[in-house]
């Protein structure tokens, strides 16, 4: 029996997925609308293009989307990250997203620090890891 | 004076990238540094030495080390304000300025950032107008003036004092020290009044490097002129435009050793070598010397007139080759045998460029 791959592309309106063999031939395949919360729609279309498959057949599973793109060319439903750079004492000079443009760092940008950790060139470390920091 | 502004930093950058000559270190950290810099501490001004004190104190600044050790390993800050406040303490006086030693790479931003933090004016000069890898390689050692004392700081507090006998002995101390400390840290040398710059330094080169950038941002808009008025404004002329067909590099002695082939667009029998350390230092057209050390050459993608660093550089890239003067000061005695082909250990005579 060959392998299956599954692959999903989660575009602006709809969210496709299909099921090939290792020959590249389609197995099964499923369109439907784009959800506003993209996860759901990836759901339904995983558990229809799978369904009355072997499961233990499937090998892999890919997943395509300009969503990410989208978000943050629009600077929409961004989700706000902690940055964590292990690195002081050095790096200092140049914050976590310095390049970026001041809305995009806004938007994405959370508590960010820079702490001690971090290795030289020649393996030597930097500064000991400064756990009490993180936490 | 002249304000330094946001807008100038860019033409800086694009300028300073053109006189690293393929080397100097990709001058986007320090570029990163320079804005901060001017965004938390304010403007900085550019002072040619006509309007500072004679007597007063200059201190250089640059970042020592490995260029790709540095672009990863992000500068912290104290090891540049570090070694120029070492050096002021030891010579005890305080600065009236700041000089970058290097007009070229990323050197020529790191001395905006720390003047914008000790609140002094950068000083229209530099040593070199060009990047060089070596301390010594600078028009200062012609003129005889000492490297030393000069200091080496890393992030961490670490902080050194040389007092050496030769320039040539302060490169290998330096670069012994900085090999301990991570490569990249900060170092401050040829520490020296504003009569002395005046006397024996390259003249405007922060000027010239925006000035420069300038023009070569116009050429990259597609501007109409903009690349005659650019290859007029630096003296320059494009000795070759092709495609790059073998490319050998490897990093041998802390070095980015290597060799680069072009053939010509539109007669494949011509073919030009550029030899790398670092910077690109020869040019040879089927085996004849067309471009050499200390004049620049400078390769720039055919299509958009970016600079392309050696680490850059890549197999089928179109390219124009371009030849600089070296700045006029560099032509004195010892020139050749500081930094002629000759002092990279190429046995080829020195081609002097601009005809006289």
């Amino acid at each position: 029996m060959s392998r299956l791959r599954i692959g999903i592309d989660v575009g602006g309106t709809n969210t496709d997925a299909v099921v090939v063999d290792e020959e590249g031939s389609v197995i099964a395949s499923t369109k439907s609308a784009t959800t506003l919360n993209p996860s759901d729609g990836i759901a339904k279309a995983l558990s229809e293009v799978i369904e009355g498959l072997d499961k233990s057949r499937i090998s892999q599973a890919m997943l395509g989307t300009t969503h990410p793109a989208n978000a943050i060319i629009q600077r929409k439903s961004l989700q706000k990250v902690a940055v964590l750079r292990l690195a002081a004492p050095s790096s200092l000079a140049i914050r976590p997203g310095a390049a970026w443009p001041r809305d995009l760092h806004e938007a994405v940008i959370g508590p960010a620090i820079i702490v001690g950790g971090g290795y030289e060139y020649d393996g030597t470390e930097i500064a000991p890891l400064e756990e009490k920091a993180i936490r | 004076m002249r304000e330094l502004t946001l807008d100038d930093l860019d033409d800086m950058v694009l300028g300073a990238t053109l006189l690293g000559t393929g080397g100097g270190g990709d001058p986007y950290i320090a570029r990163l540094m320079g804005r901060q810099a001017l965004e938390d501490y304010g403007s900085v001004n550019i002072a040619a030495p006509s309007e500072l004190d004679p007597d007063g104190l200059v201190l250089t600044v640059a970042v020592i080390g490995a260029p790709t050790v540095i672009s990863e390993k992000v500068p912290a800050g104290p090891e540049f304000s570090g070694v120029v406040n070492a050096l002021s303490s030891y010579l005890g006086k305080k600065p009236v300025a700041i000089m970058p030693i290097e007009v070229g790479g990323m050197n020529t931003l790191i001395p905006i950032a720390v003047a914008a933090e000790l609140g002094l004016p950068v000083i229209d000069a530099d040593s070199m107008r060009r990047a060089f890898p070596q301390i010594e390689m600078t028009v200062f050692t012609l003129a005889g003036i000492p490297a030393s004392p000069m200091s080496v700081a890393d992030e961490k507090g670490n902080v050194m004092v040389f007092q050496t006998t030769t320039n040539q002995v302060a490169e290998k101390l330096a670069r012994s020290a900085v090999m301990q400390l991570g490569l990249a840290n900060g170092i401050s040398c040829y520490p020296m009044t504003v009569q002395q710059i005046a006397d024996f330094g390259i003249q405007g080169s922060m000027t010239y490097a925006v000035e420069l950038g300038k023009r070569l941002m116009a050429v990259q808009r597609g501007e109409s002129g903009a690349y005659d008025e650019f290859l007029r404004f630096a003296e320059a002329k494009i000795y070759f435009s092709g495609k790059i067909i073998d490319l050998d590099r490897r990093t041998t002695d802390g070095f980015a050793k290597g060799t680069v082939v072009i053939e010509h667009f539109t007669d494949p029998n011509r073919t030009m070598r550029i030899e790398i350390q670092n910077e690109l230092l020869i040019a040879l057209e089927d085996g004849k010397p067309i471009i050499t050390t200390p004049d620049l050459i400078c390769i720039l993608d055919h299509e958009n007139a970016q600079p392309i660093t050696t680490e850059t550089l890549a197999y089928g890239q179109r390219v124009d080759v371009i030849g600089l003067p070296c700045a006029p000061e560099w032509h004195q005695e010892g020139m050749l045998d500081l930094v002629g082909p000759k002092a990279f250990g190429y046995d080829i005579e020195y081609v002097k460029m601009g005809g006289n």
